[in-house]
């Protein structure tokens, strides 16, 4: 499918995109250092979660589909040497600036969640 | 091992079937692809692994599809709600065959009936197969309607589900408030049916406008008023007698009952054809009157009372339309 037949987009912001589901999220972390075909998006969160978010490839397309829609990820050909070969899909996912930007709010998010359950957990062990 | 696996990949493409055409032809490919990677590994790991496999997916499928046919849903009608300005545009043949079906069944229901009944029997009751025929349009209608964001051909359906909603409510506060009997105060029983009509209506809106899977029947009456007039057209075929049937007549199926039937269904063809809302309220208006009149002319004179009645109740939202609109919701719809 070619990028430009996403005519209808929802764009999301950073706040109205947050919480992230747990999938979403590895799919964004994953897709955050460079660009990935849907199959090494599978293993990647498999590798990123210790095994503990295992995708089937509905839920999988299901998620690029809707990241799509919010313009977070881009769909581009997967042309790059190592990624190509017999077998393997032909279409590539990368994180858009928005996209980027939706998991630093998320991560920023779950931190402060994280700083405070620290201080309060640390202020009853003392 | 590996020839399990092959099996599974030929079961998976099957099962892609069951996606949307466009995101068939959007992702399949791509999805029968990365299946095939994916159950090539769990096969190098072992059966169990493939069990696990074929289970998350065969989970996770069906909810995945619905997904999709929801998402498919929602952007055509975003693309349709772009493409058609508010409230204007004329239906498509297709359309209007499916927006006049109501109004067609019950002509179609008395011809069928004359046809196949024995000539001595004058009297019958509607044939069981005709109410199944109507009872399953009219759900299929429904359906279908609020699959599609419900354009204009589909509100005859839901009209006739309001009419029939109201009429049981009425009918059974009726039969609680009065006496069995021929004597049956009139005026009474024509408010209390009508104020129940219109608590349906009443209640409908409000659902439709807090409930998210109704907003877009929302959105299609705010920026359209003759929609629900539309609807509440069928109500028509009810005072007519189920669109031409009158059992108080002999023989059933005379000119006199038929005609008002058939002004109504070309009263529904104008108002699906038209492009603008004066159009469609002159339609529903003439229509009206002129099915009333011919059978008052034809010596039912209480068709004058009823008719009045029940074009008030029709024409009321579609009048909502002449008066001025605040440019908010102008915008909004």
């Amino acid at each position: 499918m070619d990028e430009k037949e996403h005519t209808i987009h929802t764009q999301a912001t950073p706040s109205s995109s947050l919480p992230l589901t747990e999938p979403t999220f590895y799919i964004l972390l994953s897709l955050a250092p460079e660009k990935k075909h849907g199959y090494a998006i599978l293993k990647d969160v498999e590798a990123l979660s210790d095994g503990n978010v295992r995708l089937s490839t509905s839920t999988l397309y299901g998620a690029l589909g809707r990241l799509l829609d919010q313009r977070l990820i881009e769909r581009v050909p997967n042309d790059e040497e190592e990624n190509t070969g017999p077998g393997l899909p032909r279409k590539a996912y990368v994180l858009s600036e928005a996209g980027r930007r939706v998991l630093e709010a998320e991560t920023n998010r779950m931190r402060a969640l994280v700083a405070a359950a620290r201080l309060r957990l640390g202020e009853e062990c003392t | 091992m590996k020839r399990c696996a092959q099996i599974l990949v030929r079961i998976y493409a099957r099962l892609l079937s069951l996606y949307p055409r466009q995101y068939r032809a959007d992702y399949g490919e791509e999805l029968q692809t990365v299946f095939s990677l994916v159950v090539n590994e769990a096969a190098q790991q072992g059966r169990f692994s493939v069990i696990r496999l074929g289970w998350r997916e065969l989970r996770d499928l069906p909810g995945a599809v619905i997904r999709e046919y929801l998402r498919e849903g929602r952007k055509r009608k975003m693309e349709t709600s772009t493409i058609t300005p508010a409230g204007d545009g004329r239906s498509s043949w297709g359309e209007t065959l499916a927006g006049l079906w109501p109004f067609l069944l019950g002509p179609v229901s008395v011809i069928v009936e004359y046809l196949t009944m024995p000539a001595w029997f004058q009297y019958s009751e509607t044939p069981k197969y005709l109410s199944i025929v109507f009872v399953l349009s009219m759900l299929v209608g429904l359906g279908v309607g609020w699959a599609k964001g419900w354009p204009r051909w589909s509100y005859p359906y839901l009209g006739f589900a309001m009419v029939v909603g109201g009429l049981a409510i009425g009918g059974t506060v009726s039969s609680m408030v009065f006496t069995v009997g021929p004597e049956w105060p009139v005026l009474p029983q024509v408010l209390i049916a009508v104020g129940a009509f219109g608590l349906i209506v009443g209640i409908l809106t409000l659902i439709a406008r807090a409930w998210r899977p109704l907003h877009s029947l929302y959105r299609g009456i705010r920026q359209d008023w003759t929609r629900l007039s539309f609807g509440l057209f069928t109500g028509m075929l009810v005072l007519f007698g189920g669109g031409g049937i009158d059992h108080d007549e002999d023989p059933i199926f005379t000119l006199n009952v038929f005609m008002p039937s058939l002004i109504v269904l070309v009263g529904a063809l104008v108002y699906l054809r038209s492009t603008t809302k004066v159009q469609r309220i002159l339609a529903l208006l003439a229509s009206l009157t002129l099915a009333v009149a011919v059978r008052v002319v034809g010596g039912k004179i209480f068709y004058g009372t009823y008719g009045a009645v029940v074009g008030v109740i029709v024409l009321i939202p579609a009048l909502l339309e002449l008066l001025p609109r605040p440019a908010k919701s102008l915008q909004a719809g």
